[in-house]
């Protein structure tokens, strides 16, 4: 059952999506009475099954804005719902462009109104997972057919499964190490739910990229999490009284943590992507 | 309720498109694009308007406008009005675009608009100078702002020029309560629609590029000066120099916007926010 996500975002949001539900089918409708055809091919159900994978980059060891190496020991998550949407993601930029945000930007014209569209699909179940171990499966989820463009990611509170308590009652914990030229440090980061609460008070991220797609037969929904995004903005030199070789948990009151709270912010610290199964059939 | 009424407009509208005319043909008509910036471009916005009390004006609102595009889904061929015209929205508009040639009477559901950087086939509205024109073109912008913002007894201007295009695509035209009502226009045998892009020039003072109860908010902008020459000119370099982690008010929040970590790099993500259609209408991109 894909229910509708009552939140008042995505309440604002799904007006306009459901607007556009009558309004497209009807558009087609007229353009096949028109002598068009409209080729639509959303609705039909399919199972999804979901897999949750790290980028590259973060199991690689990168280097974030301030210059610090760092490299990741361990990256739990507490993954809850999962919810796929027609609507573009805002600030999407395809491909991406450096430097300085030149050239053509897809964008949504309207801050404020991410129109998430219609729920296509989703995964309800919560688990936590440690992404530097590998791929980890996911209960599957469902959904119908139809262009995926955008999803939400959900943290759950409180966290579940074997490595829930692990988590120490927060939904990230995030170690590694962190390296520049007059520093070097063992770091820890959490955030708890409420450090990750959007602005209804939610621990969610809207508006996250789905590779655009169409999904049109049983498959895998891959969602990749990169925490260089969540780390890429932290300056570890601004924690007070942080000293070269001693482990440093980072203080949720100081700058550091702060940034680091942004960047598990950055829907594009979530991307989504689909996997059609070889031997299903459109 | 209300969608049962967009429902039976639609149906009316879209059985109106399908009419055929006296021969037997489908009919054809036109469709008149403008360009208008509202009261808070022409007049300012208001203090009230504005989170924390800044009152602020523009005096020059400088814009680029070009393949302002009709076009379908099925692959129908539509209109394309160029070459780009410059704009200054703060004169009083709506401004006139240009009106296509004559369209097969239906919907057309792909309609969109670029705001291009300056070139040489940009062509100059009467609303902009020479002058205007000139500072567009030496820098290659495509959106260029001049103004005030005012609080307490003390005023910040700044001028901010931004080179770059910007894409709008798949414009949504959405009624008073902000549902959709049509995607793209409706062409109507022997008629002329008049289509709207409506720049919102206070999308440059969101607090939020995703968030739906994003708020103007000012003061961030004008402390980026005092942390900088305090000379009371807010410029892009100072905006650059302040990281988003060190704003302590509102949330500035970036969405799927990796790379926006400024706030500078906001300030400029918010320019593709600009522009909208037939008033609080909507578009997104397709990109190139």
């Amino acid at each position: 059952m894909i229910a509708p996500v009552l939140s008042p975002r995505h309440l604002a949001a799904s007006i306009v999506g459901a607007s556009l539900a009558i309004v497209l089918p009807l558009v087609g409708t007229v353009f096949t009475a028109c002598g068009e055809d409209s080729g639509a091919t959303t609705g039909r159900r399919v199972v999804l099954a979901t897999t949750v994978e790290v980028a590259p980059a973060a199991e690689a060891g990168f280097t974030n804005a301030f210059g610090f190496e760092i490299t990741l020991d361990r990256v739990l998550i507490s993954v809850g719902e999962l919810r796929y949407f027609a609507g573009a993601p805002i600030g999407r930029r395809d491909p991406p462009l450096a430097p300085g945000l030149t050239g053509p930007r897809l964008v949504h014209a309207h801050p404020g109104h991410y129109v998430a569209g219609d729920e296509l699909g989703e995964m309800l179940d919560p688990l936590t997972v440690d992404v530097l171990a590998g791929p980890a499966a996911l209960p599957d989820g469902q959904g119908i057919t139809g262009e995926y463009l955008s999803a939400s990611f959900r943290f759950a509170s409180p966290p579940v499964g074997s490595l829930a308590d692990d988590l120490g009652g927060a939904v990230v914990l995030v170690k590694g190490t962190a390296a520049s030229a007059d520093l070097e440090i063992a770091f820890e980061l959490s955030a708890a739910h409420d450090q990750v609460l959007d602005t209804y008070g939610e621990p969610l991220i809207a508006g996250c990229p789905f590779t655009a797609v169409t999904v049109d037969r049983d498959g895998a929904v891959i969602l990749t999490v990169d925490p260089t995004l969540w780390l890429d903005q932290v300056d570890f030199s601004r924690e007070p009284d942080v000293v070269t070789g001693e482990p440093v948990v980072l203080d949720p009151a100081e700058v550091p943590h702060q940034a680091f709270v942004r960047g598990l912010k950055k829907a594009a610290a979530y991307g989504f992507s689909f996997i059609p199964n070889p031997g299903a059939s459109p | 309720m209300t969608r049962s009424i967009i429902t039976l407009v639609l149906i009316a509208s879209l059985a109106t498109a399908c009419s055929f005319d006296d021969s037997g043909e489908a009919g054809s008509g036109t469709a008149h694009f403008t360009v208008y910036g509202e009261d808070f471009i022409e007049q300012g916005i208001p203090a009230e308007e504005v989170e924390d009390g800044w009152e602020i004006a523009f005096d020059r609102f400088l814009i680029v406008l070009g393949l302002v595009t009709v076009a379908d889904s099925t692959g129908g061929e539509g209109a394309t009005l160029a070459p780009p015209i410059l704009f200054d929205m703060t004169a009083a508009g709506p401004h006139d675009v240009g009106t296509t040639g004559e369209l097969e009477a239906r919907a057309w559901d792909e309609v969109g608009f670029d705001i291009p950087p300056f070139d040489a086939e940009t062509e100059v509205d009467a609303s902009a100078s020479e002058e205007d024109a000139e500072l567009m073109d030496e820098n290659a912008y495509a959106v260029y702002v001049e103004g005030s913002a005012t609080k307490e007894g003390v005023t910040k201007t700044f001028h901010w020029g931004f080179t770059g295009t910007t894409e709008y695509r798949d414009c949504v035209e959405v009624d008073e309560a902000g549902e959709a009502a049509r995607v793209g226009i409706l062409v109507t045998n022997g008629g002329v629609t008049d289509v709207q892009i409506t720049i919102h020039g206070d999308h440059f003072f969101y607090d939020d590029l995703t968030a739906a109860n994003a708020v103007l908010r000012f003061d961030p902008l004008a402390a980026a000066d005092d942390l900088g020459d305090a000379d009371q000119e807010i410029t892009r370099t100072e905006l650059d120099a302040v990281q988003l982690v060190d704003v302590d008010t509102g949330t500035y929040g970036t969405g799927s916007a990796s790379d926006v970590n400024t706030l500078g790099d906001f300030v400029l993500a918010l320019t593709t926010t600009l522009g909208h259609f037939q008033g609080e209408g909507h578009c997104h991109s397709h990109g190139d």
